[in-house]
């Protein structure tokens, strides 16, 4: 699947672990906390159609995950928001289960 | 106080080293971000939303804000609107941590007092030099404070520097008689504070010493000189010089003290209700206009000395033209800032144009002062700013109260005396003895209340002895205008060329129980002038000195040389001033 994004961008691994250095563990972690705390909030907002919510939260994960180089996983959680700004319900549950797809596939390669 | 600048870089404890408030929610991102700054050599504050960024920020007053938009509890738009009203003056630059690309939610942040934006994921260099130009930005808005701060408070102290020398000139430059019936002025805020002073002071024989100045220059060093001024104008009239001592003795000293382009121009008019004279030296300032009963310009008097403090004290010629002036005709006076006061057309008012006014006020004299303010007002365009104004009435003058203190009566053993003065030619050429005998007689407090009696006898007894007696003048002389100033340019060259000669003066002192006896007697060396006082001469101006004087005395006597004359006054214990 070459056109696929990377679930990892290892060049981006390696700048955090030069930048964070003993606290590259911490890092990791506070990710896959954060990243589970998100997925629970994006499956209830999904459930209650609160799609300004689903959006924020999409908004967010976004963010931590180009900062991580989770690229696949960022690029889902895009579309997930905007699934959350056209109130699209059934965009909004496609991106969602990428979103789960993705993050599973991203915390082997992270050792978590 | 520069050493405790506020709030901005002060937190750092070296150079270029900022305190950096870190708010996002994300804690993967803020940790990151955190690294980020620290790595760059600045310190790191964390905050989890915007109500923790805002506490933070008002506990930790970093330098610099990176702040996330999309926050819990409150947003990242709102805690920046805070932000800066909290700030205030100071610059705390806000940068929006964002990834937001539409554009409505980029003005969104510039709304709220965002000043830059650092998108995510985070670039350092991007960041670094982000950082790096806020803080310059700081720097220079610190700077610009700061010269702000100090401009504006030595403006503060230069106000009240002027505030309080405008007070203190205030005093000195209207002290004195001024309110007394005979005189109108105008004399505006800020001609006074460009140096203009206007004085009145009684003198001690009767009449008065009026001074119109204009100092050179603006503002207070334009002031500074009429200080010295006043002070001489005062003392000296108070202690009965006459108007050439008081000139010669302000131009010395203004010419020693102001530096060489401050002078002043200035009219000086002495005032004589009893013998219907006036005295004007005019240095410097627009024509002094004298105006008859009706209104009509009878003489105009140009400037025709140079301005005090200029000329060096041997060349300086303190002659004043004198004039007739019956009572009710006017003196208008004006400085330079009525003449200059301009039209919108940039035309100046012009003293031709105030003679013009005048004609058109003939028959209406009291209200010639009215209407050059207004002519001046219409001609502006404003009420003008720049202006001093005189007018002097010639009308008998309220008798001005007593300012020696009156002192009882005790001791009076201790002024039972007796003294002669012999004034030889070299004296009187060069020196006025009145104000040093008037001061002796002020020390018997009961001549004190006596003071302006006293000294007009006195004065009469020694001109008629010099001017009549040594210098042998002619008072018939007197007897038109032009006349006057024939007579006192010829006295004053005759004073010049006196050569031998003299004037004794005695005076006598005898306590009793009722007060005192004081006898005044003064003698010339010269041939006897009193039959011709006495005699044929008895008109308007002339000869009315010795009508004066035996209207002031108990007894007026001469000696059969006519050359000496005596006076007896007698005064009473308990008399008040008048």
């Amino acid at each position: 699947m070459p056109d696929l994004p990377n679930d990892i961008d290892s060049a981006v691994q390696d700048a955090l672990r030069e930048l964070m250095q003993d606290d590259y563990a911490l890092l990791i972690d506070t990710f896959s906390r954060d990243s589970q705390k998100r997925l629970a909030q994006l499956h209830l907002s999904l459930q209650a159609q609160d799609w300004e919510d689903f959006r924020q939260t999409a908004h967010s994960f976004k963010g931590s995950c180009g900062n991580m180089g989770a690229t696949a996983l960022q690029q889902a959680c895009e579309e997930a928001e905007l699934a959350g700004i056209a109130a699209d319900a059934e965009a909004a549950q496609a991106s969602y289960s990428k979103i789960q797809h993705c993050f599973e596939r991203v915390v082997p390669l992270l050792g978590l | 106080m520069p050493e405790n600048r506020s709030g901005v870089a002060s937190n750092a404890a070296e150079p270029g080293r900022l305190k950096v408030l870190v708010a996002d929610d994300n804690p993967t991102d803020r940790m990151i971000l955190a690294r980020l700054v620290s790595r760059l050599g600045h310190s790191v504050v964390s905050a989890e939303n915007g109500l923790d960024a805002l506490v933070k920020f008002s506990f930790e007053k970093p330098d610099l804000v990176l702040l996330d938009a999309l926050m819990p509890v409150m947003d990242g738009f709102e805690a920046a609107r805070r932000i800066k009203l909290q700030s205030g003056e100071n610059l705390i630059p806000i940068i929006f941590l964002t990834s937001l690309t539409e554009t409505g939610a980029l003005v969104k942040c510039l709304e709220a007092g965002g000043d830059d934006f650092l998108t995510k994921p985070y670039n350092p260099v991007i960041l670094q030099a982000k950082i790096q130009a806020f803080n310059r930005m700081q720097e220079m808005h610190q700077t610009l404070q700061d010269q702000r701060d100090l401009i504006s408070k030595q403006h503060e102290r230069l106000l009240h520097e002027q505030e309080l020398a405008k007070i203190i000139y205030d005093r000195v430059a209207h002290a004195g008689s001024l309110d007394a019936a005979n005189l109108r002025y105008v004399q505006t805020a800020f001609a006074m504070f460009n140096g203009d002073i206007l004085l009145a002071a009684y003198r001690p024989s009767g009449g008065m010493h009026i001074l119109l100045g204009d100092f050179t220059g603006h503002g207070l060093s334009a002031a500074i000189g009429a200080m010295p001024l006043a002070e001489i104008f005062y003392s000296m009239t108070a202690r009965g010089f006459l108007l050439r001592d008081i000139l010669q003795e302000a131009n010395s000293k203004l010419s020693r003290i102001l530096p060489v382009d401050i002078f002043c121009c200035a009219v000086l008019i002495e005032i004589n209700p009893d013998k219907g004279l006036v005295a004007i030296w005019n240095g410097g300032l627009p024509e002094v206009l004298l105006l008859g009963r009706s209104g009509e310009l009878q003489h105009r008097v140009p400037s025709t000395h140079l301005p005090l403090g200029v000329a060096q004290a041997d060349r300086f010629d303190p002659t004043p033209v004198v004039l007739p002036m019956a009572s009710g005709e006017r003196l208008l006076c004006l400085t330079d800032g009525v003449i200059e006061s301009r039209d919108q057309a940039g035309n100046q008012f012009g003293e031709s144009r105030v003679v013009e006014l005048i004609a058109s006020y003939e028959a209406r004299p009291h209200d010639v002062f009215d209407g050059l303010l207004q002519a001046l007002e219409a001609f502006h365009g404003s009420p003008e700013d720049d202006i001093s104004l005189l007018e002097v009435v010639m009308q008998p003058l309220q008798a001005p109260p007593a300012t020696l203190p009156q002192e009882d009566a005790r001791h009076l053993d201790g002024q039972d005396w007796q003294l002669a003065y012999t004034f030889r030619s070299a004296s009187i050429r060069e020196h006025n003895p009145l104000p040093f005998l008037l001061k002796v007689l002020m020390e018997v407090p009961g001549l004190r209340a006596h003071a302006g009696r006293l000294f007009t006898i006195l004065s009469e007894l020694y001109s008629n002895a010099l001017e009549h007696g040594l210098l042998k003048l002619d008072s018939s002389l007197k007897l038109d205008s032009q006349g006057f100033n024939r007579y006192y340019d010829e006295r004053n060259e005759r004073l010049r060329q006196l050569n031998g000669g003299w004037i004794r003066v005695l005076l006598d002192h005898r306590p009793d129980p009722n007060g005192g006896v004081l006898h005044i007697e003064v003698a010339d060396s010269g041939d006897g002038f009193v039959e011709q006082a006495r005699g044929v001469v008895r008109d308007r101006y002339a000869g009315r000195g010795l009508e004066l004087v035996r209207a002031l005395s108990d007894d007026l006597s001469f000696n059969p040389d006519g050359n000496q004359v005596r006076v007896e006054f007698a005064w009473r214990l308990g008399h008040t001033a008048g």
